[in-house]
């Protein structure tokens, strides 16, 4: 078509005509830099949610899943949620092929806690058997972990999340001192890692983890069931779907679900945690697509328009060139060219603008979004491909334009 | 230096130059560089048979051309002559294929050329022939080396070589304080002969100027018809349509036209 020794005159004869229009060009760069910001802002929103679906997924732990009494998502309306009994665990943690550890849990939410004149409303409080950090994938920054003395004796004392420990004792060392919980004492024995997670509920840091038995006596809950199970599994993670087909399997059998009777339970890992998530922003992202696809298909159509105008405008410019003996394929490359410019001039500073908005949402928590080059990439790639898209068209009509008709122009 | 610049490549000397990749359009052009070595007597340059031109406007037809024959050799210096809507631009434009006749033959060194597909033709355009308008045709946002460079597109050389080839162009043309002027701060004289410069940038064997003294006063025009003189003594053919009959008494040869036929071809 042209030979790339030609290229960078081209790219230079186009720069030079788009210098001359350049009140038109700054036009078709300021649309496609608006698609591009918005493009930028919506793949940043899009990286940020599945990002905290990702994390969120990483708090089940490689190798663990949550039992959950009852069917989540298809749960007969008035029935009484099925829940667990001791005795079930026990099966499990025996007869389950695989199974590493199996930890009931009970749960309070919304409590208040005081700590020498200090006051904290934890988001919940855990009843836990010994090894809670083993059993749901925590680190111990300070202390140590429940022990089975601990839940044999029903002792009071209690593992603090790292928003109760900020709360309570600011910078202090909180092991060894005394926090008061629905007008019980609890010894601190351990403070758990901070994680930088969002959870589906709030704060994943804001939890406080007591013996379960404590749990059971203090607060007044049923002695005999419970509705959440921690199960982890020897093994590869890969081994995740089989031991999760193995545990629904067994625990079918130990309710006597016959063929055709739905789960009576739920059973939730990090792939559930991801659908759970995607579901939830699988609207959001589907209505920010369609808002991309529009402001770049606008910004298309400007530049094809405003193309348009320009190739009509330089027609003198183009018959001369053809009169000067350009081939009609360098008419078109240079104009090609251009399109491509311009996209770029108008990409680069949509991209910053974008970035700039992303972090302007962030900072004011409007929405979580995740700037990564995968967000540039795309910018750039969506803005070549709507300049070639879109600039094709004129280019072409330019190159076919009559030499001598617009010669005379 | 002059005669370097005003004389037309031979075959011999045009070995890196224009006309070396003219037979590379996969055309058959190869004719229009190739003639002398057929052997037999040389095509001349240009070659008219019946030529017509007719322009269809609404349901009426203009014969812009009727009949025309004539042959061109290399070397001539040919005004056309007639009065305004006589078909001098017309036949320009055919010459330059820029417009295709609707009747006759057209060859250029013995190529029909209206086997030649837009490629070739352009080619042609390029390396064959250089154009000078009435009015001037220059890009208003170039400068004048900018606006000769436009010929240079398809040049090997260096950007560099070729900057300096059109700057020595623009300084035979006396222009060489103004090669970075663009054409509103130039006299028409002046940016005529920046389109010279760029008529002459590959060696054309063949200038066409329509009406090149139009749009300037009498002293600058004749200076624009002595550097085509000048040129055409160093052995390019010129071809100039003009209506000014003092203006066509530079050329050796005038073809006067009337209502698109040829009335007299009269040669000194
Ligand atoms: N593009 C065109 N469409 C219709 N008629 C045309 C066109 N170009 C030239 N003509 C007609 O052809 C005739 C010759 O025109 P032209 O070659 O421009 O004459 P000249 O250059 O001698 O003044 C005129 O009658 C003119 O009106
Ligand atoms: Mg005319």
């Amino acid at each position: 078509m042209f030979g790339a020794r030609q290229l960078p005159v081209l790219a230079r004869a186009g720069a030079r005509a788009l210098w001359a229009h350049r009140a038109h060009a700054a036009c078709i760069s300021l649309a496609m830099a608006l698609g591009i910001a918005a493009l930028t802002v919506i793949g940043a929103a899009m990286d940020g949610a599945r990002q905290k679906a990702l994390e969120h997924a990483a708090l089940y732990g490689p190798s663990g899943v949550v039992l959950i009494g009852g069917d989540l998502k298809n749960r007969p309306a008035g029935q009484r949620t099925r829940t667990f009994t001791f005795a079930e665990a026990d099966r499990l943690a025996t007869g389950l092929p695989g199974v590493d550890q199996v930890a009931p849990s009970v749960t309070i939410t919304r409590v208040t806690v005081r700590a020498e004149g200090a006051t904290h409303n934890a988001l919940f409080v855990s009843g836990s058997p010994a090894s809670y950090c083993r059993a749901w994938d925590w680190t111990i920054v300070q202390g140590r972990d429940l022990t089975e003395p601990d839940v044999a004796t029903s002792a009071r004392v209690c593992l603090l999340g790292a928003t109760p420990a900020r709360a309570l004792f600011g910078r202090a060392d909180p092991v060894g001192r005394t926090i008061v919980l629905r007008n019980t004492p609890f010894l601190v024995v351990g403070v758990l890692e901070r994680r930088d997670v969002a959870g589906a509920h709030g704060d994943v840091n804001d939890r406080i983890i007591v013996p379960i038995t404590t749990a059971i006596r203090r607060f007044g809950l049923d002695p005999h069931n419970y509705r959440v199970l921690r199960v982890t599994f020897h093994g590869s993670p890969e081994r995740m779907d089989a031991n999760k087909a193995a545990l629904r399997a067994f625990v079918r059998e130990m309710h006597g679900l016959g063929p055709g009777r739905p789960d009576d339970f739920t059973v939730l890992g990090a792939a559930e945690a991801l659908d759970y998530w995607s579901a939830l922003t699988s609207g959001m992202t589907g209505f920010l697509s369609l808002t991309a696809a529009t402001s770049l298909g606008v910004a298309g159509f400007v530049l094809a328009n405003l193309l348009s105008l320009a190739v009509l405008d330089r027609r003198p410019e183009i018959g001369l060139k053809r009169a000067l003996g350009w081939r009609s394929s360098s008419i078109l490359a240079q104009l090609l060219l251009e399109a491509l410019l311009l996209t770029l001039a108008g990409a680069l500073p949509g991209l910053a603008l974008g970035v700039g908005a992303c972090a302007a949402f962030a900072a004011l928590d409007i929405m979580e979004t995740a700037v990564s080059w995968r967000v540039f990439a795309t910018g750039l790639g969506a803005a070549l491909a709507v300049g070639l898209l879109f600039g094709l068209g004129p280019a072409r009509r330019a190159a076919r334009l009559d030499p001598l008709a617009s010669l005379k122009a | 230096m002059a005669q370097d610049v005003f004389s037309p490549a031979t075959e011999a000397a045009s070995a890196p130059g224009p006309g070396a990749g003219l037979a590379s359009g996969a055309t058959g052009v190869t004719g229009v560089t190739g003639a002398v070595a057929r052997g037999t007597a040389p095509a001349p340059l240009i070659r008219l048979r019946a030529l017509g031109k007719r322009f269809r406007q609404g349901d009426r037809e203009v014969a812009a051309l009727e009949d025309v024959s004539l042959d061109v050799a290399e070397g001539e210096f040919v005004a056309l002559q007639g009065t305004s809507g006589s078909g001098k631009s017309t036949l320009l434009h055919v010459l330059g294929l820029l417009d295709r006749p609707t009747a006759g033959t057209y060859l250029l060194r013995g190529d029909d050329t209206a086997r030649l597909d837009d490629d070739a033709k352009s080619a042609a355009r390029n390396r064959l022939m250089g154009f000078v308008f009435q009015s001037f045709h220059l890009l208003p946002y170039a400068t004048a080396l900018e606006n000769v460079l436009l010929a240079s597109i398809y040049r090997p050389e260096s950007a560099r070589a070729l900057r300096e080839r059109a700057r020595s162009l623009l300084r035979d043309m006396g222009l060489e304080e103004r090669a970075t002027f663009r054409p509103g701060r130039l006299s028409g004289g002046q940016q005529q002969r920046v389109a010279l410069a760029r008529a002459l940038f590959n060696d054309p064997a063949l200038i066409l100027a329509d009406e090149p003294t139009g749009q300037l006063d009498a002293t600058t025009g004749r200076r624009i018809m002595e550097m085509l003189a000048t040129i055409n003594a160093a052995g390019r053919t010129v071809i100039l349509a003009t209506h000014d009959r003092d203006t066509a008494a530079f050329a050796r040869r005038t073809i006067v036209l009337r209502d698109g036929r040829v009335e007299s071809d009269v040669r000194r």
